[in-house]
């Protein structure tokens, strides 16, 4: 998959949704590659938004991701992009064996 | 006022996260993992959705007979007042405790209800404080419960297809279960508590809620609506609560400690549940002091209104009190912050 397409499932797939943004008044061009997820400038999404997202990536992509907690949102989870970079690194990790 | 009688009841066997990672899917680890919920108890079978083991008033009456099973020269006819605290009674009306007290076949005695989450059972234990403090009421029941996977486990089974993390949060974090004591104004000949200090108070009701709970009422009716989501049942805000509970929890060991006690005065403080979190930052609170934190929350998830009287149960049932030990009961709820919280003396072993 191409970091395109991975961008596109994260977007819409994972984050719009999933979480069902569309009820809360987000259109998907509010959702750009690089918007914030858990800060009042961005999405504005919740601890639980995060636990959402983490169990929809293991459900889609068959991958084990570990405890959900502050240090993994801060590092995986700020942003579409920043998604679409951890689990193609997870898929990469994945198909070398690691 | 004295704790003469204390007994608590879950139905049937635990429900194990694996047990519900079988219906559900692996979505029930993670959120019980994330908010440190290992089992809980439902009177449901959780495969078939038949109920086993009775509802809320059962639970109460079960806790109310291990709790008289301590003191035996209490008999039911002597009960001037039975409260009770729950968020889920069996219905709106009749009040649960007049269901309790009927199924207890009590001929007359005064019952009162209060509906609320995890400070519920504060208030009612001072209100039966107050009651006995003014004379006119010598021995009084108090019980906290709840019965959670009535309200939410056929729904949520039905759509376990769709069942998202919210909805497991919302749902299967929460148990069933009781706690009942048996009050009264003299110090019982062995076991039992003194109930030194008790307060309740709410100071952050302009605050925006952590936790909306609500199966319709006279602003909200469901009344031919076929199909009421969870989510409009439950609502979470967790941003909220990480917002005001550690200000809640501030406000209340501010309280106690203008009582003049500290966390040092204590060998056990038994607080809310279900949030691994607020766990943490107890014992991280009580570090260096004598006091355990205690809580249950872990193998019964969250019974809002029977979490404290179900811990100190489950406490007394496997620690040796020492006559003068103090436990501290913190009970608070986030739909509108309440707080409230009781200080527990040993009166004899």
């Amino acid at each position: 998959m191409t970091k395109d397409d991975m961008l596109m499932w994260v977007k819409n797939d994972l984050i719009y949704q999933r979480l069902k943004l569309g009820d809360m008044g987000f259109t998907m061009n509010d959702i750009h590659n690089d918007v914030p997820l858990f800060d009042s400038e961005g999405l504005d999404l919740d601890s639980v938004d995060g636990l959402e997202l983490a169990v929809g990536i293991e459900q889609k992509w068959g991958v084990k991701l570990g405890k959900m907690d502050d240090s993994m949102a801060k590092d995986h989870f700020q942003s579409p992009n920043t998604i679409a970079n951890f689990v193609l690194e997870l898929q990469n990790n994945r198909s070398e064996g690691v | 006022m004295y704790i003469v009688g204390l007994g608590s009841y879950v139905p049937g066997e635990p429900i194990t996260n694996a047990m519900l990672a079988t219906v559900f899917g692996d979505v029930v680890h993670k959120v019980g993992d994330h908010f440190g919920v290992t089992s809980r108890h439902f009177t449901l079978d959780y495969q078939t959705d038949r109920v086993m083991h009775g509802g809320n008033s059962d639970f109460c009456v079960r806790a109310i007979h291990a709790a008289l099973a301590q003191c035996p020269h209490v008999s039911l006819d002597d009960v001037d007042l039975i409260i009770s605290a729950s968020s889920t009674p069996d219905d709106n009306l009749p009040t649960l405790s007049s269901v309790i007290q009927s199924k207890l076949g009590i001929q007359k005695t005064m019952v009162m209800d209060i509906r609320g989450g995890c400070a519920a059972i504060i208030q009612a234990i001072l209100t039966a404080k107050v009651y006995m403090a003014s004379g006119l009421f010598r021995t009084v029941i108090v019980t906290g419960s709840d019965c959670c996977s009535r309200v939410f486990y056929p729904y949520l089974h039905r759509n376990k297809d769709r069942a998202r993390v919210k909805d497991v949060m919302n749902t299967l974090l929460f148990g069933d279960g009781a706690g009942a004591v048996i009050m009264q104004s003299t110090p019982p000949t062995s076991g039992g508590f003194q109930v030194e200090f008790a307060e309740s108070s709410s100071e952050f009701a302009d605050k925006d809620p952590g936790f909306i709970f609500s199966l319709g009422g006279s602003n909200t009716s469901y009344l031919g609506q076929s199909d009421v989501a969870l989510s409009r049942v439950f609502q979470h805000f967790p941003k909220n609560i990480e917002r005001y509970l550690q200000q809640v929890i501030r406000l209340t060991q501010d309280r106690i400690q203008a009582l003049g006690v500290t966390f040092a005065d204590f060998s056990h403080v038994i607080g809310p549940q279900a949030n691994q979190r607020l766990v943490q930052d107890m014992n991280e609170r009580l570090m260096g002091y004598r006091a355990t934190y205690y809580y249950v929350g872990d193998r019964v998830g969250n019974v809002p209104g029977g979490a404290l009287l179900m811990a100190l149960d489950s406490l007394s049932k496997t620690y040796e009190w020492a006559v003068g030990d103090n436990v501290l009961l913190m009970g608070m709820e986030s739909p509108k912050w309440l707080y409230g919280y009781a200080i527990l003396r040993r009166v004899s072993l």
